[in-house]
């Protein structure tokens, strides 16, 4: 059995599309968050096949997007933490966790 | 063989992707999470990124979902609170939309030929120097020499956060002279929260105050 | 340079060499990191002065924390001079993760003296009295270190980590009044958005790496084309991307779409620019917006030079099935000028208003993008960076108003605008001619600005130009309709109370700095125009 570039795009393209799902259709905030970790997650994945593909037809240095993916896990986190505690602001202010609900803005 | 794996643990990752994103209790969104996190390090360790692996679970799963978990076991949320109502036509543009997003991305990659000519990409990798690539001194010796100045910035992003999320949560000062019961989250003042829960459980709301 | 020379006499200390990859380091990467970062300055500056605040406030009582502002100017300021001293220098620094060059210092300069009214305003708005600003400091320099860097990546790395940089920054600022619902939710709903629109360009920023082999943001136009790699086909003498490459500039362009508030990413702006506290808001739709225009002109620009490698002759880079990019950039540009306008007529908010019509200028910048590349009197960036720089003067001297305005009357709607005229008369005064600079009207920045981008695009020619040109006039009179109406609430409609309104000095101290801003920009625009042509901007 081969393991093709092909099918480890197609993975994180299937992936990441799971993520916009979860993000359009859940109103829970913290299911929307998990989704926002799954999108990030299918674009690691598509970095770390790159950086194995460089190693063998490219030949050039796998190290960069390996590098990259570690810089996108930062800011993950950075971002994971930051949202979170909004999250816990917004919960102090309307009692829910409902995106639905906090609508005192009009979009 | 390592092919073989990746295949299954490809397929499985997708399936606990869907299952976070469909679970209407987020602890269960979380127990998949970590489920998808594992498999996605697997896929790293079969990729040739084993350090990628290790941060993969010890940032992700060991991290990042510590900290959903503790806002979500703060929240303390109830059945009625977890509800949501999304209509089916927002379901089905969404998912059309997601479904078209995966078919361009897919159309893209199955015509482009520079995927087409990569090579097995579990194929033992010969040259003994390009073998240690994904490894601890390899990624080190990136992250310090060439690419030095983003592990520099990521500092300062990872200074701000900490600071943004401490300032975001920092409980203000109890400025009402009345006892306020306050559970975990630092809720206000009774009145309020009466406020917000009469016209919904009458009856969840005398058993909060009595 | 003390500092550097004690780091160079560490090259001369014998090192055990252990690993095999000490003596590489020593050799090639270490002197260039030593010799990358004397242009490294004015950024080491900014973050140092940051810290400092930072740190100062742990000591200092609370009633003098207010008066860290000076610190954080002068931490604006001094790094201007280093930025003046290696201003006409062009150089690649950190192997290839940065360059300095002066379309970079001009953008670090912008920054730097823009970020100085927002903290004057800072230090105005009675909304952040009696609080430790130290934090707030702290995060507004660490975003305008954020901005600087972005002006000057030229590896997706660096760009997305500073991009990362100032949005976090702009997270926290918006949710700076978090036990306030409307700020609360305001930057719940901006860091989702952010969030999301992160999340598209990184994936855009992966498939680009993967398909180029390269992380460098010009990587497309210097790729060696090869025959068995096709990142582009040669068809018809046109160099024409491939379709996963494609998607990679698609994904890319909405994430910076974000950035700057243009559709299909404009969601947020109404919500957030109306959540925050007003000073951030002023700092969002200038200094933020002008961030996402520096990456977005270094990006787009390029794709507009040549590229090198293919045999017959260069030409620039087109999509795939030959669709030309600049043609995407004319639709996005009309749908979301007419979008904001639109939108704008029936806001009664100021900063809704506001936020409506930041949109729309995003459209009428993007104007200036869809002319990168083309032979102009002056090219799409000189009409950008001009436009920007009015921009500036005409946003935040109409949020200095609006600040020193909820001072007293604490509120931004519309209602209590009413009778200004009488009440301030000054603030009133300054607030029109800001509503003439943003509606275009002669003899202000805001029309010389309209006026070289409408000649950009006339001087192009063809007709997805001209089109361009006419829904640009069309928004432009659409616009006076809702612009007009604040100074019709201000001067003709009677409010509630005749009291005079008490505005602080330093207030009127910005005001008056952005209404000569705003005259001498429409006076002496030729000359500025000139000058940064000799900036390198020639795309």
């Amino acid at each position: 059995m081969t393991l093709s570039l092909s099918f480890c795009l197609h993975l994180s393209a299937a992936i990441f599309s799971i993520g916009v799902y979860g993000v359009l259709t859940r109103s829970n905030l913290i299911v929307i968050l998990m989704s926002l970790e799954i999108m990030l997650n299918a674009v690691n994945l598509s970095l770390v096949a790159f950086g194995r593909a460089f190693l063998t037809d490219l030949t050039r240095d796998p190290s960069g997007p390996q590098v990259f993916v570690i810089m996108v896990l930062a800011v993950a986190a950075a971002e994971a933490a930051v949202g979170l505690s909004i999250l816990l602001a917004v919960y102090r202010k309307w009692r829910t966790t409902n995106a639905g609900e906090i609508d005192l803005l009009k979009g | 063989m390592d092919a073989f794996v990746f295949y299954i643990s490809g397929v499985l990752s997708v399936v606990a992707a869907a299952l976070v994103v469909t679970r209407k209790n987020p602890v269960h969104g979380t127990i998949y999470l970590v489920l998808f996190f594992l498999l996605v390090s697997l896929d790293y360790l079969i990729l040739r990124a084993p350090f990628l692996a290790i941060i993969q679970v010890l940032v992700y799963a060991g991290a990042i979902l510590v900290l959903f978990l503790f806002v979500i076991m703060l929240l303390n949320l109830s059945e009625e609170e977890l509800r949501e109502s999304t209509s089916t036509t927002r379901k089905g543009f969404a998912g059309i939309l997601s479904a078209g997003l995966f078919g361009l991305l897919s159309w893209g990659i199955l015509r482009s030929p520079t995927v087409r000519n990569m090579g097995d990409l579990a194929a033992p990798v010969t040259s003994p120097t390009l073998a240690k690539a994904g490894e601890t001194e390899a990624i080190g010796q990136a992250l310090f020499t060439t690419h030095a100045l983003a592990f520099e910035f990521s500092s300062i992003l990872i200074l701000v956060a900490i600071l943004g999320a401490i300032y975001l949560t920092k409980k203000r000062k109890q400025t009402s002279s009345a006892p306020s019961q306050t559970s975990l989250t630092g809720l206000e003042s009774q009145e309020e929260a009466g406020q917000k829960h009469a016209p919904a459980d009458g009856a969840r709301l005398e058993k909060r105050l009595a | 340079m003390h500092l550097l020379n004690h780091l160079q006499a560490l090259l001369t200390l014998p090192v055990a060499v252990t690993a095999p990859g000490v003596e590489q380091f020593r050799d090639t990467f270490y002197p260039a990191i030593i010799d990358s970062l004397k242009y490294f300055g004015p950024e080491t500056q900014v973050a140092v002065a940051a810290i400092a605040i930072l740190l100062l406030d742990l000591v200092l009582p609370i009633q003098f924390s207010k008066h860290l502002a000076w610190a954080a100017i002068l931490g604006c300021l001094a790094p201007l001079s280093g930025i003046g001293h290696y201003y006409e220098d062009s150089k690649s620094l950190f192997l290839g993760m940065l360059v300095i060059d002066p379309f970079a210092n001009f953008f670090k300069a912008f920054f730097l003296l823009g970020s100085i009214p927002v903290i004057m305003l800072s230090f105005v708005s009675r909304k952040l009295e009696g609080r430790r600003m130290g934090e707030y400091y702290f995060i507004l320099l660490s975003s305008v270190f954020g901005a600087m860097l972005m002006a000057s990546s030229t590896h997706f790395l660096t760009l997305f980590l500073s991009l990362e940089i100032l949005s976090v920054c702009s997270y926290i600022l918006v949710g700076y009044f978090r036990t306030e619902r409307k700020g609360a939710e305001a930057a719940l709903k901006y860091i989702i958005y952010g969030s999301i629109a992160a999340a598209i360009m990184g994936y855009g920023f992966s498939l680009w790496y993967g398909m180029t082999g390269s992380g460098e943001i010009s990587s497309l136009a210097r790729v060696f084309w090869s025959p068995e790699h096709e990142i582009y086909t040669e068809r018809n003498q046109q160099a024409l991307a491939a379709l996963t490459v494609t998607f990679a500039f698609l994904f890319v362009f909405v994430g910076f779409a974000y950035k700057i508030a243009a559709i299909p990413m404009h969601f947020w702006a109404p919500d957030v620019y109306e959540g925050a506290p007003t000073v951030v808001t002023a700092f969002l739709s200038v200094i933020s917006k002008a961030a996402g225009f520096a990456i977005l002109l270094r990006f787009l620009g390029g794709l507009s030079s040549s590229v090198s490698g293919l045999a017959p002759g260069d030409m620039a880079v087109k999509l795939w099935a030959g669709v030309d990019w600049r043609l995407i950039l004319i639709v996005i540009s009309i749908l979301t000028m007419t979008l904001g306008n639109l939108a704008a007529l029936w806001q009664t908010n100021l900063k809704r208003l506001m936020a409506y019509s930041s949109i729309a200028h995003a459209g009428y910048l993007l104007m200036g993008l869809s002319i990168l590349g083309t032979a102009t009197r002056y090219t799409g960036t000189q009409t950008i960076a001009f436009y920007l720089v009015a921009y500036l003067s005409m946003n935040f001297g109409a949020f200095a108003v609006a600040i020193l305005v909820e001072n007293r009357l604490n509120s931004s709607e519309l209602e209590d605008y009413k009778g200004l005229g009488r009440r301030a008369p000054f603030l009133a005064g300054a607030l029109t001619v800001f509503i003439f600079s943003l509606i275009g009207v002669p003899p202000t920045a805001g029309f010389m600005g309209k006026f070289h981008l409408f000649m950009g695009i006339i001087d192009v020619g063809g007709w997805p130009y001209y089109l361009l040109a006419i829904a640009a006039a069309m928004n432009t009179a659409l616009s006076a309709y809702y612009y007009l109406k604040i100074a019709r609430v201000m001067y003709f409609e009677k409010g509630s109370s005749l009291e005079l309104i008490q505005s602080s000095a330093l207030g009127r101290v910005v005001v008056v700095g952005m209404l000569f801003l705003t005259f001498y920009l429409c006076f002496c625009a030729d000359s500025i125009l000139k000058t940064t042509l000799n900036l390198g901007m020639h795309v």
